[in-house]
């Protein structure tokens, strides 16, 4: 009996480890591979009242459409106070008579996301790109320029995500 | 003693012509450093940015995206970033994970200084690189970096994984950089005529 019990254990481990080679990889290949669950900017949606679902991430500020309200920079106020009002007097945009727009400091912005739903006039949007790591202090502070010009595709590959219950997450092939 | 200020050594000089006149060759240690030190360099440091030995200082949610970083989804061994290790001082990367508070910050200087050199440290999150929402806060520090030297500040709060593998190879490349010492050595940035405004 022990035999017979010790060989069928053999079997199912042998089993298992050789089930596995035929498996999926469930590791995303990072560097070489993307794969966001959703390439839409984070924005406000005023029909549902809430912001539509995507990664947030770096905000892109649209020049053309700020008026410089500042409401940003009021919803931001309470909780890390991560936006500043920056003059840039070489925009000349008619409807921003002060040329203020919002500047933001990556280093206390908690991606909350609350300034883009309190943008009027649909400025403000957050990208999916995440890629904010800097040696210095200094960098993570976007100004206002920095902040209007669009993100850089990355040139890697974009791959869809299959959610499995049994055999978990991974890559479409 | 005497009141009377040493006087200054001479400088040696190592010079194959010998005396003060400059050889043909030059300083014989400049031309042996500068033979030796950059493929040493290159080759010591290939070495060190391939295994990093991370601490974890966790004190926040951070830490449960590193978590999620260093599991079988997002692979960090496959950058050399170990996940066990033996001892703190057999590492040589410190990885804040949260908020730092002022009886947190003594402990941290203990951590850091048991660390061997060279040795990096990350700050994950807004709170461990400018107090995050803990602006206002009277024991929450505003910022690691005015303690310890910070080298790659990886933004979020908290970064999802993608993001700390990005600073994991933001500190690869800064150790890339780096001399023998483990110092960076930032690149120099050529002059660029700035055509002024009339």
């Amino acid at each position: 009996m022990k035999a017979a019990q010790f060989l069928k254990g053999l079997a199912i481990s042998v089993w298992t480890g050789t089930a596995h080679l035929f498996r999926h990889r469930m590791t995303s290949m990072y560097p070489e591979i993307q794969n966001y669950p959703n390439t839409e900017m984070y924005a406000y949606d005023p029909k549902k009242g809430v912001g539509v679902s995507g990664w947030r991430g770096r905000h892109y500020l649209d020049m053309s459409k700020c008026t410089g309200c500042q409401l940003c920079y009021i919803a931001c106020e309470n909780i890390s106070e991560a936006i500043e009002m920056i003059p840039v007097p070489e925009a000349a945009h008619p409807q921003n008579k002060k040329s203020i727009y919002p500047g933001i400091d990556y280093g206390r912005c908690v991606f909350c996301g609350f300034c883009v739903d309190a943008c009027p006039f649909y400025a403000l949007y957050m990208t999916p790109v995440t890629e904010l790591s800097e040696m210095e202090r200094n960098d993570l502070y976007y100004s206002p320029v920095e902040l209007s010009t669009p993100p850089v595709p990355n040139p890697a590959p974009k791959v869809h995500v299959n959610f499995d219950k049994r055999r978990g997450s991974h890559d479409e092939r | 003693m005497n009141g009377q200020p040493a006087p200054p050594r001479k400088k040696l000089v190592y010079s194959v012509g010998g005396g003060d006149s400059p050889a043909l060759v030059g300083r014989l240690s400049e031309v042996v450093k500068r033979a030796i030190e950059a493929p040493l360099g290159y080759v010591i440091n290939w070495g060190r940015l391939y295994s990093l030995w991370p601490v974890h200082l966790e004190t926040g949610c951070c830490s449960v995206e590193l978590g999620a970083a260093s599991g079988s989804r997002w692979d960090m061994e496959r950058f050399g970033v170990l996940e066990a290790f033996g001892s703190l001082r057999q590492c040589d990367l410190l990885i804040v994970l949260g908020t730092v508070s002022r009886k947190m910050m003594p402990r941290l200087r203990v951590v850091w200084e048991q660390m061997p050199e060279p040795k990096w440290c990350i700050a994950v999150g807004a709170c461990s690189i400018s107090g995050g929402l803990y602006l206002d806060s009277y024991n929450v520090l505003q910022g690691v970096d005015q303690y310890i030297p910070v080298d790659v500040k990886i933004p979020g709060c908290p970064p999802s994984p993608y993001t700390i593998l990005d600073g994991i190879m933001v500190l690869m490349e800064k150790i890339r950089k780096s001399d023998l010492k483990g110092k960076y050595q930032p690149p120099e940035f050529e002059k660029v005529e700035v055509s002024q405004k009339a």
